[in-house]
């Protein structure tokens, strides 16, 4: 899993929905759409955080859009495909959501980086024409596994889903979320590691070995991390 | 005073192509959601844009669209309506939306 590096690209306007960090819709030098977050926005941190994020999402089958890096020095923008005709999550949903077990595994995903910020606006659902929507996980900028030092420090929690999208997960999930807990187990110290190198380098993130023992400590944990997870989110009234 | 609002999908951000689907007709706080009859947009829009109008429906203002309507949605200016509630739907619907759409 490599993170595709983009030479340049071609700013147009930003998405006109609430974001932590400024959105914009950009076109790279092939015309490839992207929603661009830049680093002067939102910080190294948060940099590291959305790559580390989304190799982790695509090693376990979190349903994420493709991604890309943009490395012009006056950019360095987090990348993410544009998905046309999506929309935000929303408890109104009308109709199944057709990849429950990929969906299931944003939790056992957000339960390992700490992601507190899976609000509506972080999840996109892509309607179907029989009335019902494929879920995708977005935004992974304010996951904690963005400071490792701060995240070592808290210890082997859970996030609190304080902000979690109303009516999410719309079924008993558990199943699905623990089966994904499982594959984060299965990661091996190298691949965690590689991957860890490569949003390090991104992210122009010195302390790799802290980053590493971290992310490994929170994967060998995964099974434990994504039980409480889902306890706090059971729990919510 | 009534007032109306254009609400639009936009079909494509990149070339800022966009269809009038809608309107929020206020009158004296009370908001309602007029649907157009057959807003233009493309097929692989027409289910997002369904869930869209729902979103809407389920609490309609005029302040803003609800965050769960997404980048696709956008509403236009406020716009002072001078007709009677009982002639204002329709004309919404048939004179406004149907030239914009």
């Amino acid at each position: 899993m490599v993170i595709l590096r983009i030479p340049a690209i071609v700013r147009l306007h930003r998405v006109p929905v609430p974001h932590t960090n400024e959105a914009t819709y950009v076109l790279d030098g092939a015309g490839q759409r992207w929603v661009a977050k830049r680093e002067a926005d939102m910080g190294c941190e948060a940099l590291l955080a959305e790559a580390l994020t989304w190799l982790l999402a695509r090693q376990v089958g979190v349903p994420v859009p493709d991604a890309a890096f943009c490395d012009d020095p006056n950019e360095r923008a987090w990348l993410s495909a544009w998905l046309p005709h999506a929309k935000h999550w929303s408890a109104g949903l009308v109709g199944p959501v057709r990849n429950p077990k990929e969906a299931a595994a944003i939790l056992a995903l957000d339960a390992v980086v700490f992601n507190e910020a899976r609000h509506g606006g972080n999840l996109l659902l892509v309607p179907e024409a029989d009335g019902g929507a494929s879920v995708v996980a977005i935004d992974a900028d304010e996951a904690r596994i963005g400071h490792p030092a701060d995240l070592a420090a808290a210890g082997l929690v859970a996030p609190q889903p304080y902000i979690l999208a109303r009516g999410f997960p719309p079924g008993d999930w558990r199943v699905d979320a623990l089966a994904a807990a499982e594959r984060f187990v299965g990661l091996s110290e190298e691949t965690l590691n590689e991957m860890v190198a490569q949003a390090c380098d991104v992210a122009r993130e010195p302390a790799t070995a802290a980053v590493s023992t971290v992310l490994i400590e929170r994967c060998r944990a995964a099974i434990s991390l994504t039980e409480q997870y889902l306890a706090l989110v059971g729990a919510r009234s | 005073m009534m007032a109306v609002r254009l609400v639009s999908y936009v079909v494509d951000p990149y070339t800022d192509e966009r269809v009038a689907v809608a309107a929020l007709l206020s009158d004296d706080g009370r908001v309602q959601v007029i649907r157009a009859l057959d807003p233009r947009v493309p097929e692989a829009a027409k289910a997002n844009l369904e869930c869209i109008l729902r979103d809407i429906e389920e609490a309609p203002r005029m302040d803003a669209l609800p965050v769960g309507a997404g980048a696709h949605a956008v509403v236009g200016a406020v716009l002072p309506l001078n007709l009677s509630l009982a002639d204002a739907p329709a004309w919404v619907r048939d004179v406004l939306l149907g030239r914009a759409a």
